[in-house]
């Protein structure tokens, strides 16, 4: 029977792409979940369609597990807890949702910001072909449609099922019909507003923009729009108890976030009165963004598809900054003119690929998000910054942010960019005569020390005195060479050269390493250091005198283990069954 | 029959080609000539329907093309200067797509898809993806692309870039046999050796303006030399490229 179902659908979608129209939708869906415009079969992340909606999923599904211990009435009798209001413990686990869900969608949405409107390979392989304009500008909309309501459903899917389970299971399958639809509606329609009112900021500042000006800026917003975005998600943590506080504070009322919780909670009869007036407004809102991304799509589709031919023949330059370290520190910091010329050649990739860029800032826009939640945290419980040693948590704040920026580095190193051109390097570089980590470590220290020196020692000095902000930024500045070095062990590549991503084969263990690693510099780190601190002025140095002869041992060992020193510019997988040899020895 | 009236276009009043007239009959390869930034490019733009001109008009068969656009483009094979692909389709997806939105029979266009990569040699890497392609292998596809559904006028914009001898001999005897079928054919191209062997005619343009035009052998006699290097030198090189090959060799080593 089922599948009797399933060949007559594949029959009616194959019979549906035999028409031009759509055909030229689905590849327009297609398009939109490709690579985008490189050429090069390794630039960017590799992942499918089934990965990539996996990737948006998942995490629904495993955050909803890690409340079933909050709704689970034997946990909260083991625990003792008599007086539960489910609908009312519910509502910060909703306002998470609707975070999650708003800002999933949005850096969905941003990563593919450049494939939303045709461009010029759409215009050089359609324009010749028999179709009229109205056509693929039609295809492209219903294209676009498709995926944000897929990005919709699928960002949600899990927990749209499962949280409402949890949060009725105690109450009657009535209340699990009434909530589900509910908590689904209002999760999906803040998906769809926040898809459409990128959308619609993408094509207002095309229309407004000079081409070579919304160029330049693109990247730039990008980059701030996921911050914005990522700080909306930590704002989970605060705002569900700004809204229980009495007295409403008057920034909630322009969080998105809280338009559509109290839109949701007003369908289950449960808003706070002080916000129900915003209900309304998520669902106007949503229609307005819808409104004005499809008018602006309309003006700027036939100002810019039409205009493509015109386009290619002027050409415009994206007006990249030109930086250049001076001469007498480039002698001091890089050694010879393998490093001159890889450190530059990095900096230029990093600064100047958008996938690169992007995924660079996402990593420091968190970094920020997750140290500036520490600060607020340490201020809120009302930690004194006029002590002589300070909390853990002041000590925390620019060791999370430096965590951030260097493993984020570390990993987009791992990325290729136009990796035929990377024959340039094979052709002059002598392999087996230059080191690359060395260079790799002047690379992510370069977007950590500066700022250490220059901003945290300064502002640690102003509220704790010179001795212990030097004694704190030494320390800094060895975990963070320390951490470099052990993310660069046995690393051989010039970034952003090598065509294959290692992380692929092992993700799942670097994550859960990357976890205890942010554990580590959130809480363990800053506790060991503030219990040094202490003790005493000189307890510190001397554990960084310890660290730093550990690091000298270290590296000793691991260069009479690890032989093979010469670079590589096509990485292989390590083989599933490792061949032991014994016949060599 | 393919007629060019005193076509012109400017960008930003700048003119980039300026009342270019020429005719290509059924059976003809008309040869289009000419340096870079002469307004080849923009000329092969405004012919093929993608961009419009500021004065003048293109017309197929006696009627403006830009009457019924899709139409003229059903009647239309292009190979444009760049392949830009999808690098993310296979071989086969993407000419299915073309296919497709020709609006092509299905068996037809399958029986045909299949013999053309036969005989442009990928038929191994029919289900490979683009990105995996050579240049040579794009500009394969590209050409299956503009053939695979019988156009009366072919336009191509330097079809030979990225070709092997064999493929490149292969399509030069392609050219030839689709002139006597009676194809119109537009051959834009600064390889003057393959335009010398193939063209009937020839077109040599410079700075957006029409410098020469007719029969291979009336553009000879008009600038009174015997290869078509030598006379291309003539009406469009504005610099001894001798002096200038010099001048790099005494740069290298100063």
């Amino acid at each position: 029977m089922m599948n009797s179902v399933f060949v007559q659908l594949r029959r009616r979608r194959e019979s549906l792409l035999e028409r031009p129209f759509w055909r030229l939708a689905s590849h327009f869906v297609s398009r939109l979940f490709s690579a985008g415009s490189s050429d090069s079969e390794e630039s960017a992340l590799g992942l499918g369609v089934g990965a990539i909606l996996a990737l948006l999923a998942a995490p629904g599904g495993f955050i909803t597990i890690f409340l079933f211990s909050k709704y689970s009435s034997t946990i909260r009798f083991a625990h003792n807890i008599t007086n539960f209001d489910a609908y009312s413990a519910s509502l910060s686990d909703q306002y998470f949702f609707l975070a999650y869900s708003l800002s999933i969608t949005g850096i969905a949405t941003i990563l593919k910001w450049d494939s939303i409107f045709p461009d010029r390979r759409d215009y050089m392989n359609l324009a010749p072909l028999p179709v009229p304009t109205r056509h693929i500008f039609l295809a492209n909309f219903v294209a676009i449609l498709s995926i944000a309501v897929l990005f919709a459903f699928d960002v949600n899917a899990v927990s749209a099922v499962f949280f409402p389970v949890l949060v009725t299971m105690e109450k009657r399958f009535a209340d699990f019909l009434r909530f589900a639809p509910m908590h689904a509606g209002g999760v999906l329609l803040a998906s769809l507003f926040i898809f459409f009112a990128l959308f619609a900021l993408i094509g207002t500042l095309m229309l407004l923009l000079p081409r070579a000006l919304f160029r330049r800026l693109s990247l730039y917003l990008r980059v701030s729009l996921v911050v914005v975005l990522l700080a909306l998600l930590s704002t989970s943590l605060v705002v569900p108890n700004l809204i229980r506080a009495p007295g409403p504070h008057p920034i909630l009322r322009w969080l998105p976030t809280v338009w559509f919780l109290e839109l949701s909670r007003s369908w289950i009869g449960q808003a706070d009165p002080q916000f129900s007036w915003l209900a309304p407004f998520a669902a106007r809102a949503t229609i307005g963004v819808v409104l004005w991304a499809a008018a602006v799509y309309v003006i700027s589709y036939y100002r810019h598809f039409i205009r493509i031919p015109e386009m290619l023949d002027v050409k415009i330059s994206r007006g990249n900054l030109r930086f250049r370290i001076p001469v007498w520190m480039e002698k001091i910091l890089l050694r010879d003119p393998f490093e001159r010329g890889c450190y530059a050649f990095a900096l230029k990739t990093l600064f100047r690929n958008d996938l690169h860029s992007l995924l660079a800032g996402a990593f420091a826009g968190l970094g920020l998000v997750m140290s500036s939640q520490i600060l607020l945290d340490a201020v809120t419980r009302r930690f004194s910054v006029r002590g002589a040693i300070p909390d853990s948590d002041f000590l925390a704040a620019p060791l999370v942010l430096a965590y951030f920026i260097v493993c984020g580095l570390r990993f987009v190193f791992e990325l290729p960019a136009e990796l035929k051109a990377n024959w340039v390097h094979q052709a002059i570089v002598d392999r087996d005569k230059n080191r690359l980590v060395p260079l790799a470590r002047k690379l992510l220290l370069t977007f950590v020390w500066p700022w250490l020196i220059l901003l945290a020692l300064p502002t640690y000095a102003h509220f704790w005195g010179w001795t212990l902000a030097l004694e704190h930024i030494a320390f800094l500045l060895l975990v963070t060479f320390c951490l470099a070095d052990l993310l660069l062990r046995r690393y051989r590549k010039i970034p952003f050269t090598c065509g294959y991503s290692a992380w692929k084969q092992s993700a799942t263990v670097r994550i859960v390493m990357h976890g205890m690693g942010f554990l580590a510099c959130a809480a363990i780190v800053p506790d060991l250091e503030r219990s040094f601190l202490i003790k005493g002025p000189f307890a510190l140095p001397v554990v960084c005198a310890l660290i730093f002869a550990a690091w000298l041992w270290f590296k000793r060992q691991d260069r009479d283990e690890y032989v093979d020193t010469s670079l590589i510019f096509e990485d292989s997988p390590e083989p599933a069954v490792e061949v032991l040899s014994l016949s060599r020895l | 029959m393919l007629e060019a009236i005193k076509l012109s276009k400017s960008y930003a009043g700048l003119p980039a080609v300026s009342n270019v007239t020429f005719t290509i009959r059924p059976g003809q390869i008309l040869g289009y000539l000419g340096p870079n930034g002469s307004g080849k490019s923009t000329t092969v733009k405004m012919i093929t329907g993608l961009l419009e001109p500021t004065r003048g008009e293109v017309r197929f068969n006696g009627a403006g093309i830009r009457r019924d656009l899709t139409a003229y483009k059903r009647l239309l094979g292009y190979v444009p200067e760049d392949a830009l692909l999808y690098p993310y389709l296979t071989g086969w997806e993407y000419l299915e797509l073309v296919g497709t939105l020709r609006g092509m029979e299905r068996a037809t266009m399958f029986k045909r898809m299949d013999s053309m990569f036969e005989l442009f040699m990928l038929h191994p890497h029919r289900h490979s993806t683009i990105a995996a392609y050579s240049k040579g292998m794009r500009q394969r596809v590209l050409l299956i692309s503009a053939l695979m559904h019988d156009p009366q006028l072919l336009i191509f914009d330097e079809p030979l870039s990225g070709l092997d001898v064999t493929s490149a001999i292969i399509f030069r005897k392609l050219i030839k046999s689709l002139g006597q079928q009676g194809k119109i054919i537009f051959y834009c191209s600064h390889v003057l050796e393959v335009v010398e062997k193939l063209c009937s005619h020839l077109l040599i343009l410079r700075r957006g303006e029409l410098v020469a035009h007719g029969s291979v052998r009336e553009v000879h006699q008009l600038s009174g030399l015997a290869t078509l290097e030598d006379t291309f030198s003539h009406f469009v090189e504005e610099q001894d490229a001798e002096q200038t090959a010099h001048s790099i060799v005494e740069v290298m080593g100063a």
